[in-house]
């Protein structure tokens, strides 16, 4: 769902940016292992020790925040697929009104096998 | 670790007692009590290990090494066995917690993700995410007896022993596969709302709870008539989920941000929220104290709470409203994944951009 907002949202001037936190071991391996399960192509950048997170005040994943033009913070929170795409829409006016093919919204990782929508982790389904 | 004692120690506005918070291994998933023995047992998925926590003195005194990616644990009382799902190796371990040691293992369909038990037959019930399906186990001969159909993202799983069947949430495919428990077929599904999770028994009014994490509630379903019978709205991004003892408190680990939500069974209402540590996951009870036991994936804790709530909690005015809302984001400097090279906020500097702070599991 994030990677196909970035697709969409880069031509109106939003940027996305995942930042990984909270792997326990071996970070980067793990980032890139994910990223290449769901086709992730976004910036990502590691905070190891989520040091960066703590100052922020972010308590938990997933969690987006958006960052207006002037370097000022909108709003935090947003997990789910309806309040990101409002968020983003705020930010991004024109993604509103824009078409959605459908196209890449969403894939499953290699190994699953039908036609669901992408969660935020496979590893959720516990 | 860290014991908080006493009045003072009371946080949340009244909502709760931080018992402890006992560092455990890396990436803690799941959690299952032996209150008799006064043990918890917690999957570090990230350690490839479940560690041993004593009850009493609230520690960690063991750790046994499992396989790849332990998410998910269940305790059979009767035997002493722990079993535990990992998610990378397709597998089950059994372990003898009286040995503190490996009794064997048992291989099922791809991604195992959550598990549960259904006593009176003596099997386990494992949901697999890959194989879109659950691999069901013998408890005593450790065997696989059927694996039954359900769908992608099969995972969380309750028993309704009463009507003899058994649910699975499938996290990909936004429902609930029905299983009749004794034939071991599936009878069909529900449709739930996006990415169900983990679920529980509510004993209480013969339901089933299901966190439903792609939009921030929990459903209940009717077990008498089922049928989804009421959703209620959590915090962010629930996938944790257990009960009370006597079943009027259901409580929801917001992996989204940190809290614990406390729900009064009756009136099907989020009666508060319990800060925990980052990004929490699974949550047991122990049910000699009464206390929850919730494992944080993100600080690597597990947080020993005594809950207060006991009804409605007055809410703040705006209960999503985040402190860094309205003001100037710190700057960051971080390493680029693909590059290695440290990126600054100034290379974004006049735009707008999102940051989505993520983890791989």
């Amino acid at each position: 769902m994030l990677e196909a907002l970035r697709r969409r949202a880069g031509r109106f001037g939003l940027d996305v940016i995942l930042v990984d936190v909270w792997e326990g071991a071996e970070a980067a391996v793990e980032a890139r292992r994910y990223c290449e399960m769901w086709g992730i192509e976004a910036t990502v950048l590691l905070d190891e020790t989520a040091a960066y997170a703590r100052m922020l005040g972010v308590r938990g994943v997933p969690t987006d925040v958006f960052v207006d033009e002037r370097g000022m913070v909108r709003a935090v929170g947003a997990a789910g697929a309806q309040e990101l795409l409002r968020e983003a829409t705020r930010l991004a006016p024109g993604l509103k009104d824009e078409h959605d093919p459908g196209q890449g919204l969403g894939r499953l990782p290699a190994g699953f096998s039908a036609d669901a929508e992408e969660p935020d982790s496979p590893r959720s389904s516990r | 670790m860290s014991i908080s004692e006493g009045a003072a120690c009371v946080a949340g506005g009244g909502s709760h007692r931080l018992v402890a918070e006992v560092q455990v291994g890396l990436g803690p998933e799941g959690a299952a009590v032996d209150a008799r023995r006064r043990r918890a047992y917690v999957t570090c998925s990230r350690s490839d290990q479940v560690s041993v926590v004593d009850l009493d003195r609230l520690e960690v005194i063991d750790q046994v090494v499992v396989e790849h990616e332990p998410i998910d644990a269940v305790l059979d009382e009767q035997s002493g066995r722990l079993f535990v799902c990992n998610l990378r190796s397709s597998s089950v371990t059994v372990i003898d917690t009286a040995a503190g040691r490996v009794e064997g293992t048992v291989a099922v369909p791809p991604y195992p993700s959550a598990l549960a038990k259904d006593l009176g037959r003596r099997r386990l019930y494992c949901g697999c995410a890959a194989g879109a399906a659950v691999a069901v186990i013998d408890m005593d001969r450790l065997e696989l007896l059927a694996t039954v159909p359900a769908e992608v993202g099969a995972g969380g799983i309750a028993i309704d022993t009463r009507r003899q069947r058994a649910y699975c949430a499938n996290f990909l495919s936004d429902s609930v596969t029905v299983i009749d428990a004794v034939s071991l077929s599936a009878l069909g599904s529900l449709r739930v709302g996006p990415s169900p999770c983990a679920m529980v028994l509510g004993e209480a009014n013969d339901s089933i709870y299901v966190d439903i994490s792609g939009s921030d509630s929990v459903t209940r379903i009717d077990l008498a008539e089922g049928r989804v019978a009421a959703h209620i709205p959590v915090g962010r991004v629930p996938v944790g989920i257990g009960a009370s003892p006597a079943g009027q408190c259901i409580y929801v680990g917001n992996r989204g941000e940190g809290t614990v939500s406390v729900i009064g069974a009756a009136g099907d209402v989020e009666w508060g929220r319990i800060p925990v540590g980052e990004a929490p996951a699974g949550i047991a009870v122990d049910p000699q104290t009464g206390w929850l036991l919730v494992s944080n994936t993100g600080s690597a804790t597990l947080s020993v709470i005594e809950n207060l709530i006991t009804g409605p909690m007055p809410r703040s005015p705006d209960p999503t409203g985040h402190p860094l809302v309205g003001r100037q984001l710190p700057s960051f400097e971080l390493p680029d994944l693909r590059t290695g090279r440290l990126r600054h906020s100034r290379e974004w500097s006049e735009r707008k951009y999102i940051l989505n702070f993520f983890a791989s599991w």
